[in-house]
């Protein structure tokens, strides 16, 4: 099947074929934990309006070819609304830096859970900047006072995501 | 002189201490915060030959001043109190609920008062179900975490179970809803990234252009003036202020190098012309939005006429839109290209009375376009009016008014989240035509920060299932002076529908008259909290709007004095009707407000810099800007260079997001756009909404649906410009600080009647026959409001201009569709949203005509409903002798 798509590079005529491989080739560059057919229409192929809907079949086949995702069904996108959703099976050991930049959002979830070296089990509600505020959880409870810790640290780095 | 004790609060008009005479028990004074030695220390920024470092006192706004006198005012609650005429029948019907608003009122004592309450709350509930009770608040009537809506408020209502009213964003409707479209920031409420502004403007602006904005008026709230000063030294500094605004506001009188006076709504129109001489001259920044933005190309085609509607959107075709000289304009559009310049539109950037017209939402997604073609993110080039950025800590933390963390209703403040049960909202613009309909639909959530998608949710009241409300409660402030068609909130409160009206205040507000009972709440200086000025919320909206002050400023607000009259703080008030409920000791978690005060103290970076005692007793922290040693004077003390992520610096510079307050996205380069970047045609708009006629794909002047094009222009041909106070704060200030009505650029009393300012154009005054200090009607198909003329060239000949919020509503006939006498000019103003798919309000798209007024025939009548509340203590009781409609000057010509 061949579609025709507006992308800043023209009008193109693509098979679905091409299409699936374009998505996934963008797929697998992605550092994201989660991600759509929308989200690689709009900035993997930078496309002009809504795809169609055989161009987003297309797309979730390229994505779903990728060993690195896994369909989820729907989930809520911030942008898209409630769209099918392929969560990112190498997440966890990602680049989470970019051009020597860090990228906290990408190494600690706003409102997540992870457990130190120690054992700890820290609630993580502020991600801000370089440092994080953070709450230890015992019980189904919050115990003590805020604590700080650097994302950046040693005991950071060695933090694991609870579920 | 007698001893006094120093204690602390703060308001929306900035950080205060309190000094009471320990004899008379009395407040005798507020003052600003002077800073002491040992407080954090000052930084300076250098930049062309001068120096800026910030005075080492907080400032306070006139608002903030008069803190005393709503203190001690004469409309406070003093007691509990029920209509008089209010009958509690079995059933809620037969409660002559018609004489709202016009009926007496009885003391009553609290016990009477939570029990009625109480009773009746269980009783609709039980009823109905728990969606029959609605209730909202204002926005900062008080301030401080613990009392704030978002925290005890929401504790109460969620506990209880009852149909939320959503705000909607009512100050910046244009950016809210237009610019996440353009340039992402939904999460900022469509606001920019004002972070470290200030040391960029300072050193690199030469313009800064100043759109419908007036910071000299509007900064009063959230930052106390403080940013003045920031202005005046880059005026000082050489750099040329340009501003644009139907009124010559009272920033531009002091500070504009030149001020344009566009006709009201069009502003659009001059963005599109200033981007037809960039691109016809190729003066805009080529390599950036080849880089940046997304289907330029095809918004170029649309400035050059090359599109649909092949109209290119030259000088001239503005001209005759706006009345801007065609000339006029490729001046600015060439000064702004070839000077590094910072632009906007209010405060936080996005504010300002243009957000508020029809075409709000094209022109800010218009000056977002302007902004990206001219490099923003650039040194010295981006989206800031000089009114936030200030250096800051980010890495200190603690919490705003809307952050989650920082709400007595959230954990883990609270040992247990409350959690409302009930899943059915109603929309505060539209709760009038929502009750007395019985049926509203509409699109979005009011704030949208939570997602792109929030906007275009759909509602539908009463939700499948669920009851029409029958229980209002209203918490603070007045709606009656900040909502529009105010006559609509007047029927909504006589509507039987309403069985049970609770009024829960400081002052005796406008809607305080609409209710069965009020309950006397007491000041922020009658009682503890902890607050930081001007923090909307870190993790919440809008956030680190602190940065509008020099000092972050956190502070223990002590309670100065004991609680006046019979008046409670709101979480006893709360705490007392739970109890009746049966789930007190579940609302307070056996805390009292000092216990939840202390939570909020150790959730926070507090805790590491200051103990919980010294902290009581010092009565504040400041804490310092992020810096080494090394950068700071050993001579002066002052700090030369702290720790700085300017706004958009990061993606100009194409590297992941170093700012605050930022999405996981920004880590990967990208805006809140589909596309990620600067989108010119709007994707997300093309797959939410296509076929919106109002909101376009492609940001475009349209002719206003009320306007100067529209029909209603041949019957009432002017545009009333309603914009944010000078001399108020929402409603929160005007009517309880009687002095402010003696200010002659606010208000002239005149045979007692405190009657608000409006100012019409000489040659619209002449035509009219209309002098100086004359009493005028304003009037539409919507009402009549009398004002006092104020004849100035500082508004255009079509445009008509009246503060909003007038914080006043004194109508001819209480609880009547009447006209107004106390500056409640949004009687006047259009209860229609922006578009069927925009759920925005619209004040300044509000067509008018003007007339001399005859003289008041009933001379005295000005406040008598509020004043007989004081003289009898007992209760006001309206008998008034009050003016016939018929004194007007239509109807008495028409007989």
């Amino acid at each position: 099947m061949n579609y025709t798509i507006r992308t800043p590079e023209g009008v193109q005529t693509l098979t679905d074929g091409e299409i699936s491989a374009k998505a996934k080739a963008f797929a697998e560059a992605c550092p994201s934990e989660i991600t759509c057919a929308f989200r690689v229409w709009y900035e993997g192929f930078e496309g002009y309006g809504m795809p169609a809907k055989g161009v987003v079949s297309a797309i979730e086949q390229g994505i779903a070819s990728s060993a690195q995702w896994t369909c989820v069904g729907p989930r809520r996108f911030e942008k898209y609304g409630l769209v099918n959703a392929y969560e990112n099976q190498n997440y966890q050991n990602a680049a989470k830096e970019l051009n020597g930049h860090p990228m906290i959002l990408h190494r600690f979830r706003s409102g997540g859970k992870y457990q130190g070296p120690d054992g700890k089990v820290w609630w993580i509600p502020v991600v801000e900047q370089f440092d994080m505020r953070c709450f230890e959880y015992q019980d189904g409870k919050y115990v003590g006072t805020m604590t700080e810790i650097n994302p950046n640290s040693d005991y950071a780095k060695a933090m694991v995501e609870v579920k | 002189m007698a001893k006094e004790r120093v204690t602390h609060s703060v308001c929306v008009g900035g950080p205060l201490t309190i000094h009471t005479d320990l004899e008379t028990g009395r407040i005798r004074r507020v003052r600003p915060i002077v800073l002491t030695e040992d407080d954090a220390p000052g930084w300076v920024i250098k930049a062309h030959g001068k120096e800026y470092t910030p005075q080492r006192k907080t400032t306070l706004s006139l608002l903030g001043f008069t803190e005393k006198d709503r203190t001690y005012s004469y409309d406070r609650i003093k007691y509990p109190m029920i209509r008089e005429d209010f009958v509690e029948t079995p059933d809620g019907q037969n409660r002559n609920t018609e004489n709202r608003g016009k009926s007496g009122y009885r003391r009553a004592t609290w016990d009477e008062a939570l029990g009625l309450v109480a009773r009746e709350t269980k009783r609709i509930q039980e009823t109905y179900g728990k969606e029959a009770v609605t209730a909202i608040t204002s926005s900062h009537h008080s301030w401080g975490l613990c009392g704030y809506k978002i925290s005890l408020f929401k504790r109460f209502f969620s506990m209880l179970g009852y149909t939320r009213v959503a705000d909607n964003p009512d100050s910046w409707e244009g950016f809210h809803w237009g610019t996440p479209h353009t340039y992402g920031y939904y999460w900022r409420l469509g606001g920019p990234e004002p972070f470290d502004m200030l040391n960029d403007a300072m050193k690199n602006t030469e313009t800064m252009i100043m759109w419908s904005h007036d910071p000299d008026t509007t900064r009063g709230g959230y930052s106390a003036q403080e940013s003045a000063l920031w202005r005046w030294w880059m005026k000082e500094a050489g750099v040329q202020f340009i501003y644009i605004d139907p009124f010559n506001n009272f920033s531009s009188v002091k500070q504009a190098d030149k001020w344009i006076g566009p006709r009201m709504g069009t502003d659009a129109a001059l963005c599109e012309a200033i981007a037809y001489v960039w691109i016809t001259e190729g003066t805009y920044d080529k390599e950036y939005i080849a880089k940046h933005g997304h289907r330029f190309d095809e918004w170029r085609d649309h400035i050059l006429g090359l599109g649909p509607d092949a109209t290119p959107k030259t000088p001239a075709w503005a001209e005759e839109l706006t009345g801007v000289k065609a000339a006029d304009i490729k001046a600015i559009a060439r000064r702004w290209a070839s000077t590094k310049t910072m632009a906007g539109s209010g405060m936080r950037g996005g504010f300002g009375g243009v957000c508020r017209t029809t075409g709000g939402t094209d022109f800010a997604r218009l000056i977002v376009s302007l902004l990206a073609m001219q490099g923003m993110g650039k040194p010295g080039r981006n989206m800031w009016t000089g009114t936030c950025g200030g250096p800051m800590n980010y890495n200190f933390w603690f919490g705003g008014y809307s952050d989650p963390l920082s709400s007595i209703a959230n954990a883990p403040v609270a040992d247990h989240p409350a959690i409302n049960e009930v899943q059915q909202v109603l929309y505060r613009t539209n709760l009038p035509d929502a009750v007395l309909d019985g049926h509203y639909e509409w699109l979005g959530e009011g704030f949208c920060g939570g997602g792109l998608d929030f906007e275009f949710t759909r509602h539908v009241y009463p939700m499948p299932g669920c009851s029409e409300v029958h229980m209002f409660w209203r918490y603070g402030g007045s709606f009656m002076g900040t909502m529009l068609d105010t006559n609509k909130w007047v029927k909504m409160y006589k509507s039987p529908k309403l069985e049970f009206v609770v009024n829960q205040d400081i002052h005796l507000n406008p809607e305080g008259r609409m209710a069965d009972v009020i309950l006397p709440a007491c000041t922020n200086l009658e009682r503890v909290d902890i607050g930081e000025v001007g923090n909307s919320g870190n993790g919440g909206y809008c956030s680190h709007s602190q940065t509008g002050n020099s000092w972050q400023v956190i502070v223990y607000q002590d309670k100065a004095i004991e609680p006046l009259w019979d008046s409670r703080s709101d979480f006893w008030i709360f705490s007392q009707v739970a109890a009746r409920l049966g789930w007190g000791e579940a609302f307070t978690e056996g805390r009292d407000e000092e216990g939840w005060v202390k939570r909020f103290y150790q959730f926070s970076d507090l805790p590491k810099h200051m103990e919980w005692e010294d902290f009581k007793k010092k009565g504040y922290y400041i804490p310092p800007v992020s810096y080494k040693e090394e950068n700071k004077d050993p001579k002066t003390g002052l700090i030369e260079k702290w720790d700085e992520y300017p706004g958009f610096r990061w993606f100009a510079e194409d590297r992941p997001c170093d700012t605050p307050n930022h999405k996981i996205f920004q880590e990967e380069c990208k805006l809140g756009t589909l596309s990620g970047k600067f989108e010119f045609v709007s994707e997300s708009l093309l797959y939410w909404e296509p076929d919106d006629e109002i909101r376009t794909p492609i940001a475009q002047y349209k002719d206003s649906w009320e306007g100067h094009k529209s029909m209603s222009a041949d019957k009432y041909p002017f545009q009333m410009i309603s914009p944010h106070p000078r001399f108020d704060y929402h409603t929160h200030y005007q009517q309880h600080a009687t002095w402010l009505w003696e200010i002659p650029q606010n208000r002239k009393l005149v045979n007692g009647n405190p009657y608000l300012i409006c100012r019409i154009n000489p040659k619209t005054a002449e035509a009219k026959g209309i002098q100086e200090g004359d009493i005028v009607a304003l009037f539409n198909g919507r009402g009549t409001v009398l004002c006092c003329a104020h004849i100035t060239r500082r508004v255009m000949p079509e445009t008509i201009h009246a503060y909003t919020s007038s914080g006043i509503y004194n109508p001819v006939k209480y609880g009547e569709i009447s006209a107004d006498k106390g500056g409640c000019v949004n009687i006047l103003t259009p209860g229609r949203l922006m578009g069927d798919y925009i759920p925005a309000m619209v004040p300044n798209s509000c067509n008018i005509d003007v007339r001399k007024a005859e003289a008041d025939p009933n001379p005295g009548q000005g406040f008598e409903h509020i004043l007989e509340a004081v003289d009898a203590q007992q209760m006001f009781r309206c008998e008034k002798t009050s003016a016939e409609a018929d004194w007007l000057f239509g109807e008495k010509e028409a007989k």
